[in-house]
C-alpha cells in the first residue's frame, strides 16, 4: 500500500515536473529609500526590512503577484518629520506580472500594481503614536536565476518604484504636495520556490 | 454578588485609563507646517519648538537668513510656536494667531494647519 502511494507520488511529481510549475512562493529582504523633494525622502532614513510573495501565472507568461512588505527607518530630520520615533512601513500589494524566459537558467518578470500602504511611528508622548495610510502606484522588473537543476529554487534581484499618496491634508497646496506624496525607490534580495 | 463588586472596580479603572479630553492627541493622516522668517540682528540659529499641550510636534532652528520651516504631526488641540527670546511682533496669514502672555510663543489656531509668517520680531 505504501509502495502504491509512493508511486503514485512520484508520478504525480514527475508529470508536474515535466510542465512547468506555475506557483511560487517567495522571501525577501528588502530596502525603501524615498527618492526626490518629500517628507519621506527628506525626513527619513532608508527603510530596511522584510517581505513575502505569492504569484502564479494563469495564461501564458502573465498572473498576478501578492505582497506583503514591512520595513523600519529612523527620523533623519525632526523639522520634516517631526518629533516622532522608530517609523515602520507597511505594504499590501497586488501585481499584474508578465514572464519573460531569457534561457533556461534565466528569467525577467515585469511588475504593475497597486498597494495599500501604512506608516506608523511611535511616539515618546503619547502610547498609541502617529500613522499616515495612503495607496500607491507601483512598478518594477525581476530578475531570477535558477540555481538548482530542476528550475524550483531561484534567486531574485528586483528594482521597484512606489509612487505613493497619502490620505493628508495641508491647506496649502505646496505643503500638501511635499507631505501627501512620495517617490519611493525599492530594492529586493530573495528566494523562491516553485510548487 | 462578588463579580459585580470586582467589575465596579474594574469599570472605575477603564475610566481613569480613558484619555482625557483636555490633552491633545495626535490626529492621524494630518499634519501640520509652519514658515517664516525672523527679522532682529541676528536671526542665524535661533531655536524654535511647536507644541501641542505636552507633545512636541517638531523643532528646528533658522537658518542663516532667518528663515525656518517646521513640519510634523497633526494634533488636537491648540499649538504653541515658541521661541527662547521675547517676539516684539509677527504678521502672519492667518487672523487666529495669537502672541502669550509672556511673549515668548505664538498660539496658533485648532483647525488650520498651514502658516506663514512673513515676518517675527524678537527681542535681541
Amino acid at each position: 500500500m505504501i509502495k502504491y502511494i509512493f508511486f503514485l507520488f512520484f508520478m504525480s511529481e514527475s508529470i508536474f515536473a515535466q510542465k512547468q510549475n506555475n506557483f511560487s512562493f517567495e522571501l525577501q529582504g528588502n530596502t525603501f529609500t524615498g527618492i526626490g523633494n518629500n517628507f519621506i525622502a527628506e525626513g527619513l532614513g532608508t527603510f530596511t526590512g522584510f517581505g513575502a510573495a505569492v504569484s502564479g501565472t494563469f495564461y501564458k507568461n502573465i498572473g498576478l503577484s501578492l505582497d506583503f512588505h514591512r520595513g523600519f527607518s529612523e527620523v533623519k530630520d525632526i523639522s520634516v518629520f517631526g518629533d516622532l520615533q522608530k517609523p515602520a512601513l507597511t505594504s499590501v500589494e497586488i501585481l499584474g506580472l508578465y514572464r519573460y524566459k531569457v534561457n533556461n537558467k534565466f528569467d525577467l518578470e515585469g511588475n504593475i500594481g497597486v498597494g495599500s500602504m501604512y506608516l506608523k511611528s511611535r511616539s515618546i508622548y503619547r502610547n498609541e503614536g502617529f500613522s499616515e495610510n495612503g495607496t500607491a502606484f507601483i512598478l518594477g522588473a525581476k530578475a531570477l536565476y535558477s540555481i538548482t537543476k530542476n528550475n524550483s529554487l531561484y534567486l531574485v534581484g528586483a528594482p521597484r518604484f512606489y509612487f505613493l499618496s497619502t490620505f493628508t491634508e495641508i491647506d496649502n497646496p505646496k505643503a500638501n504636495r511635499y507631505y501627501s506624496t512620495a517617490t519611493l525607490l525599492n530594492f529586493t534580495l530573495g528566494l523562491r520556490v516553485y510548487f | 454578588m462578588r463579580t459585580a463588586f470586582l467589575s465596579c472596580h474594574l469599570l472605575g479603572i477603564i475610566f481613569l485609563m480613558s484619555p482625557n479630553s483636555c490633552q491633545p492627541e495626535y490626529r492621524d493622516n494630518s499634519r501640520i507646517f509652519v514658515e517664516g522668517k525672523i527679522i532682529s540682528q541676528n536671526p542665524a540659529n535661533l531655536p524654535m519648538k511647536l507644541y501641542a499641550g505636552t507633545i512636541l510636534i517638531t523643532e528646528t532652528t533658522s537658518s542663516l537668513d532667518g528663515s525656518f520651516k517646521l513640519g510634523g504631526p497633526g494634533t488636537t488641540g491648540e499649538k504653541e510656536l515658541s521661541f527662547n527670546k521675547k517676539i516684539t511682533s509677527f504678521s502672519s496669514n492667518e487672523n487666529g494667531c495669537k502672541l502669550s502672555y509672556d511673549s515668548l510663543s505664538i498660539y496658533l489656531p485648532v483647525d488650520k494647519s498651514y502658516f506663514n509668517f512673513a515676518q517675527i520680531s524678537l527681542k535681541q
